[in-house]
């Protein structure tokens, strides 16, 4: 096994690779544009492996990358972030075709349009709530990692999770 | 209390993050306010979903392979690091300061000790600058006369078309080798004429041809058939009877001491004279033809086969007798021959 400076790329890979190209999926507009991004993450990755002394946890310092490279990336290609509020009538009417009513396997066909309708709605919030709520509720990652891998005080965390998670809630419910 | 922060509290209380007493609080308010209640439970509903978001992603199977190189450790292409070239151009750097260190310093330039004990032995000091070009040397003589310019002439001239009776004879008359000529004192010293000094009809010459072989044909003064450099033109019998001074003597008249000789060859017979050479030439034999006009050598052209020196010193030597005065030689081209001594030799 190729090893670089106290740990092995092949497992921090291992372990990664599927939250990294989830918070990829989140951040991007395509799942080619995820997989490249994926990659170029795990190339400064190994990078910076041989210099990663163990001084912050291995979670926290692999999202730390990942955000930075994805932030640059989206800076990068331009992309206009899109506002909380933004396109507020698109979110509900996808909520108001999703009823909560009926037997078992229609509530069942329900919660997947749910999950179909919170993915819209996170893309719908600016990348920092995104990021936030999903390395918190997706990755569950905790405040003091979150604050640390996208190097922001704990309170920001905290306030920013609880603005992502409430105009959530307003793109589902309402 | 503003809703953004009833937002938070409950956002802090599905994680968690609440300490003992906010949790008290926010249980006092979820019991008084019903509309908390669905708020939060709403929350937890999303919080779910998007943990069940995240669980049901798939790894796309191309990330592996993309990833792959990685993985075996294989290095990164050389472009991708900016450092590997930072460091490959201080290592060249480096490389080439040593070299030119090391050369210099197993090649030294002359120290000041070792010039000052030159000097001291009558050596002239080396320059200080090495490769240092250094002008060329000047002449006082006017710029048609000197012989190196003249033998530029001659370089740039067309090609003489000389057509020779016995070119083996020619061939033979390259120069001698320094070791070979000898001075008129070492003449004298072994009681004979040596034949390296002599022109082409002297009895000596002819013995040295028979050592060389059959090929070798001297001229004799007398023998009008056994001309090799018979003069192409203007030539008559009467050449030299008809001179107009003693510049050109006979062999029999006396023999050669000078730095250098000239001898010529009219009509099967032979004169020479000395002359100091105006420039310096490698000694040796140089077969030359020559074109005499007002009693002076106006022209030299080199003949000679791959027996001779080389043509660098043959047009030197040719040179050399340019506007040499031979009054008793009528106007015309004759063959002839330049015979350098070495330096120090002769008189």
């Amino acid at each position: 096994m190729w090893q670089t400076g106290f740990v092995d790329f092949d497992l921090v890979y291992e372990r990664f690779r599927l939250p990294v190209w989830r918070l990829a999926r989140r951040l991007t507009t395509s799942e080619e544009e995820a997989l490249d991004t994926t990659q170029e993450i795990f190339l400064r990755v190994w990078r910076g492996l041989p210099g990663f002394r163990g001084e912050a946890k291995l979670s926290t310092w692999v999202f730390q990358i990942a955000w930075n490279y994805l932030r640059a990336h989206r800076r990068k290609m331009g992309r206009k972030h899109q506002i909380i509020g933004e396109n507020i009538n698109a979110a509900q009417d996808l909520v108001e075709s999703a009823v909560d009513t009926g037997p078992d396997p229609e509530r069942r066909a329900r919660a997947t349009q749910l999950l179909d309708r919170i993915e819209v709605a996170l893309k719908r919030l600016p990348e920092h709530y995104r990021v936030v709520v999903w390395l918190r509720d997706g990755e569950d990652l905790s405040y003091q990692e979150i604050a640390d891998a996208l190097d922001v005080p704990i309170g920001t965390v905290r306030s920013r999770l609880a603005r992502a998670r409430g105009a959530l809630k307003e793109m589902v419910e309402s | 209390m503003t809703d953004e922060t009833i937002l938070e509290i409950l956002s802090r209380h599905l994680d968690g993050d609440l300490n003992a007493d906010e949790e008290v609080a926010l249980s006092a308010r979820l019991d008084a306010e019903p509309v908390l209640g669905n708020e939060l439970e709403t929350m937890r509903r999303i919080r779910r979903s998007v943990a069940a978001l995240a669980s049901s992603e798939q790894l796309p199977p191309e990330l592996d392979s993309l990833v792959d190189p990685l993985l075996r450790g294989k290095p990164e292409p050389i472009a991708f690091r900016s450092w590997a070239r930072w460091l490959a151009t201080a290592a060249a750097v480096v490389l080439g300061a040593t070299v030119i260190i090391e050369v210099n310093r197993r090649n030294p330039g002359p120290s000041i000790e070792s010039m000052a004990k030159l000097r001291k032995q009558g050596h002239p000091a080396e320059p200080t600058e090495r490769f240092t070009l250094a002008p060329l040397p000047t002449s006082s003589l006017p710029v048609e006369q000197q012989p190196l310019g003249a033998s530029d002439r001659l370089l740039a001239s067309p090609a003489p078309d000389i057509e020779l009776d016995d070119p083996v004879a020619l061939e033979v008359l390259g120069p001698l080798e320094e070791g070979e000529v000898q001075t008129v004192d070492d003449q004298k010293i072994s009681g004979g004429l040596v034949d390296e000094i002599l022109p082409m009809g002297s009895a000596a010459a002819e013995d040295k041809g028979a050592k060389k072989g059959e090929s070798l044909r001297t001229t004799v003064p007398g023998e009008k058939d056994d001309l090799d450099h018979a003069p192409q033109h203007k030539e008559s019998d009467g050449a030299l009877e008809g001179g107009r001074g003693a510049a050109l003597q006979s062999w029999a008249a006396s023999p050669p001491m000078g730095q250098a000789q000239l001898f010529v060859f009219v009509n099967g017979k032979s004169a020479w004279r000395d002359f100091t050479p105006p420039a310096t030439c490698k000694a040796g034999r140089y077969s030359v033809r020559i074109v005499v006009a007002g009693g002076a050598v106006r022209e030299a052209r080199p003949v000679g086969g791959a027996a001779s020196a080389a043509p660098s010193q043959r047009l030197c030597a040719a040179g050399l007798i340019l506007d040499l005065e031979i009054d008793e030689v009528a106007d015309g081209e004759y063959p002839a021959e330049i015979v350098v001594k070495p330096r120090g030799s002769g008189q």
